[in-house]
């Protein structure tokens, strides 16, 4: 965990939150598409939460999870979910993986098998308590394809975000400490 | 040095607290939002219709890609298939003649019967419709519903029923100026009248989130047969009579499910402007008076 972060805040960090969360409100208005595969339709439903993964380091600390909470809430307006749902899963995940507290930036292989196992945990865990606590049967076939397609479109997000990376504020740039 | 590192120390964890804190709240105010939703979802609807209508034609314009792709490569795969789906075609619009003629045949008939008998049974089913594009889907866990490119404007109310070219979808839930948001058949939220085709057995059909919805409050299991046509009965007074729904698929005796119409990928979808019944009570609150005339002159208007 790099404490820099947490001690010593960027003089950016304002505009770098910005960025994440205008990121993910992009991922939020794609998440509503779907397509055909055999006869199972899939959803791009938790494609927000790759931008939630690959969330800037330097972004503020205090701001991002405000930032997260309130695009989870609008994803929820957005999408015609239960309102707070989505802000949920956002935040645990968010609270989870720690973005903004990671020391490097994470190589290909190891964002996409952290992304597959925390995504994972994190949806079965809270869609099973939410399902039990506000009485709700839910389509666990269904959860499973939004996760299968969410994990399978990480690898072309993190690409884009790494050919884009350099018209992006990037901070491991600034000779920063 | 200690001191400088404790103080750094301390201010790690003031920071990591603060954070965890405004987290937490968060959490609460999700889960506290989940509930309030769940129970009275209403309070929510302006916002949505303003936001659903903002972010509709967004959604719209990413759309066309994507749709247009997918239209192109249909239309490939349509172009090695026309010459035996003209030969079906030309099969199936021969035998939907005679069933035009039929059909023609027995409107005369029923309208003879009608007016000997005095009585207006009506046709449910309105001839007009509207033509919308699904710009969205939301599809689970907890949800079922899509959102159509038109709203207000194009003339939708909540209730309308929607169809995709076989069978019914859904009804209206939500309708902003230019977008509506569709409450789908297997929406934990969806409830309909339903009856068999050929029987006239009632019940209702309760969406469980999954492909194959649920019949509750009917009289007799052993009514209910595997592939019996289900549709829409109107008794609920907001879906027309006779809209087709699906096929019983009896799983027990206490467990009766309807295989839904197989859909395609929804893209085009037909509204159909079906004017609900409305309770007497309902009608005195639309009755409106003229102030120039002395009359009353009661100009019901239902909308």
């Amino acid at each position: 965990m790099n404490t820099n972060l947490l001690l010593n805040r960027h003089p950016e960090a304002l505009q770098i939150s910005l960025q994440g969360m205008l990121f993910t409100l992009v991922m939020i208005v794609f998440s509503g598409l779907t397509f055909k595969l055999g006869h199972h339709i899939m959803a791009f439903t938790w494609l927000p939460m790759t931008a939630i993964f690959l969330w800037p380091r330097w972004s503020h600390p205090y701001l991002t999870p405000v930032l997260i909470g309130f695009l989870g809430l609008l994803a929820d307006l957005i999408m015609g979910h239960l309102v707070g749902m989505s802000s949920l899963v956002y935040l645990i995940f968010f609270w989870l993986i720690k973005p903004t507290e990671r020391e490097n930036r994470l190589g290909f292989w190891r964002a996409w098998l952290e992304f597959s196992f925390s995504i994972i945990f994190v949806l079965l865990i809270t869609t099973f308590l939410l399902g039990r606590i506000i009485d709700i049967d839910v389509n666990w076939m269904d959860l499973w394809r939004q996760i299968f397609v969410a994990i399978c479109v990480f690898p072309a997000i993190y690409t884009l975000l790494a050919v884009f990376r350099r018209w992006l504020i990037d901070p491991d740039d600034v000779n920063y400490q | 040095m200690v001191r400088a590192d404790r103080r750094r120390h301390e201010r790690l964890i003031r920071r990591r607290l603060i954070t965890r804190v405004i987290i937490l709240s968060f959490i609460v105010l999700s889960v506290s939002l989940i509930f309030i939703s769940r129970s009275n979802d209403a309070r929510f609807s302006p916002i949505r219709n303003g936001l659903e209508s903002a972010s509709g034609t967004l959604i719209h314009i990413i759309n066309m890609p994507i749709k247009g792709m997918r239209s192109f490569g249909g239309n490939f795969t349509n172009l090695r298939q026309v010459h035996s789906d003209n030969k079906r075609l030309k099969g199936e619009n021969a035998e939907l003649r005679q069933y035009k003629f039929r059909s023609r045949a027995l409107k005369a008939k029923l309208d003879n019967l009608e007016s000997i008998l005095n009585v207006e049974s009506g046709l449910d089913i309105p001839e007009d419709r509207i033509t919308l594009r699904v710009i969205s889907e939301s599809n689970g866990p907890f949800a079922y519903s899509v959102l159509l490119n038109g709203g207000q404007s194009a003339g939708v109310k909540v209730g309308h029923p929607v169809m995709h070219e076989s069978g019914l979808i859904g009804h209206v839930i939500r309708v902003g100026k230019r977008t509506s948001r569709i409450l789908l058949l297997k929406d934990l939220n969806s409830r309909v009248s339903v009856m068999v085709l050929e029987t006239g057995e009632k019940a209702v059909l309760i969406g469980k989130n999954d492909d194959a919805p649920q019949l509750a409050f009917y009289d007799n299991a052993s009514n209910w047969k595997d592939g019996q046509e289900i549709v829409t009965s109107g008794d609920d007074g907001i879906l027309p009579r006779g809209l087709p729904i699906g096929y019983v698929v009896k799983l027990s005796k206490s467990d009766v499910r309807v295989a839904l119409i197989p859909r395609r990928n929804l893209d085009w979808v037909w509204v159909y402007p079906y004017m609900p019944i409305l309770e007497p009570e309902e009608t005195q609150n639309h009755v409106s008076f003229t102030k120039d005339s002395n009359d009353l002159d009661e100009n019901i208007q239902v909308d």
